[in-house]
């Protein structure tokens, strides 16, 4: 009864320290191995794979308006500023969508 | 190369990935209103949480009562390509002070992440640059979530603006600062591949993490033996 009327709080502080847990433990995690040729190139390469992975299936494969959109954005984002690449994208999926629509 | 890089230079380099964070913020606080929580819920879950996508993911599970170890098992799920990405920053702010590495740490996300890193590449870290990168994109997300909250009923429909590809554009944004930076591009058409394979035939988030890694091991064993050091 009485930890229902904590139970938002509780859940977001679980939340939290979960979250915590993941950011410091892989830092800490590669402390404790010598850093060899490979692992350097795969810590390297690291940064752009997650992103990608986080965003392709949304940006792939979840309409036409979407996919040409994602592409105008890494056309943007190879020749102007980020914040242009972004504003890019985000207009022309608006447009896209009521073109196709 | 080597300049001594300040705090306005961190919120600089910031400032696209600020800006996109606003809608993103009020999108979250009305989903936030939605399911019902209050203001100070909404800040304390952004304030001390600060993981937008997995905020966004237990927002969209949220019922009442909430389901507790659900929606905290599947924030960790989210959340478990940042062993991934702390494993790739240490070398990067290792040699800062421990008041800097430990905010760092615990505010780390993707943007922050990515932005240090690509800074890292030209100028060796220092505090300033990194409390620029840290300080308006925390309270700026912190922020927008609250009036997100407050104003919830005002955003109804993100799709309309466009603000639910925000997020979308700003990590695609950032993978090319990536793609440009090095010569591994096999490995990201393998994320890329293996994120959208195991996203419809697995599900979850998982294609989050085996992404990451498929494309992290593909470079890491078609780099040539002449290029290791």
């Amino acid at each position: 009864m009485d930890i229902n009327i904590w139970a938002v709080e509780i859940t977001i502080f679980g939340m939290a320290i979960v979250t915590f847990m993941t950011r410091v433990s892989g830092y800490w995690l590669i402390s404790k191995f010598t850093l060899s040729g490979r692992v350097k190139v795969a810590l390297e390469v690291m940064p752009g794979a997650v992103l990608l992975s986080i965003v392709a299936p949304t940006a792939l494969t979840s309409g036409i308006a979407e996919a040409i959109a994602t592409v105008v954005t890494m056309a943007l984002a190879l020749r102007a500023t980020l914040l242009v690449a972004i504003t890019g994208g985000v207009l022309s999926v608006v447009l896209l969508r009521f073109a196709i629509s | 190369m080597d300049k001594n890089i300040n705090f306005k230079h961190g919120l600089v380099d910031m400032l696209p990935m600020t800006i996109a964070s606003i809608p993103f913020g009020l999108m979250v606080g009305a989903l936030a209103a939605q399911k019902g929580l209050d203001g100070w819920q909404i800040l304390m879950m952004s304030a001390f949480v600060y993981a937008g996508a997995s905020q966004f993911m237990a927002l969209d599970m949220w019922s009442t009562p909430v389901a507790i170890w659900a929606v905290i098992g599947a924030t960790a799920l989210i959340n478990l390509r940042h062993i991934m990405m702390g494993a790739a920053l240490r070398a990067h702010i290792y040699h800062l002070p421990s008041y800097i590495k430990w905010p760092y740490i615990y505010l780390m996300s993707d943007e922050a992440w990515a932005t240090g890193i690509k800074a890292s590449a030209k100028n060796k870290l220092t505090p300033a640059y990194v409390l620029g990168v840290l300080i308006p994109f925390y309270f700026i997300w912190v922020f927008s979530s609250l009036i997100g909250q407050a104003f919830g009923n005002l955003i109804n429909d993100p799709a309309k603006y466009g603000f639910d590809f925000v997020f979308t554009a700003v990590f695609i944004a950032m993978t090319m600062g990536f793609w440009q930076a090095n010569r591994h591009s096999m490995a990201l058409v393998v994320a890329a591949i293996s994120a959208v394979l195991s996203y419809h035939y697995i599900g979850g988030v998982w294609h989050i993490f085996i992404g990451g890694l498929l494309g992290t091991i593909t470079a890491a064993i078609m780099v040539k033996p002449e290029e290791l050091n």
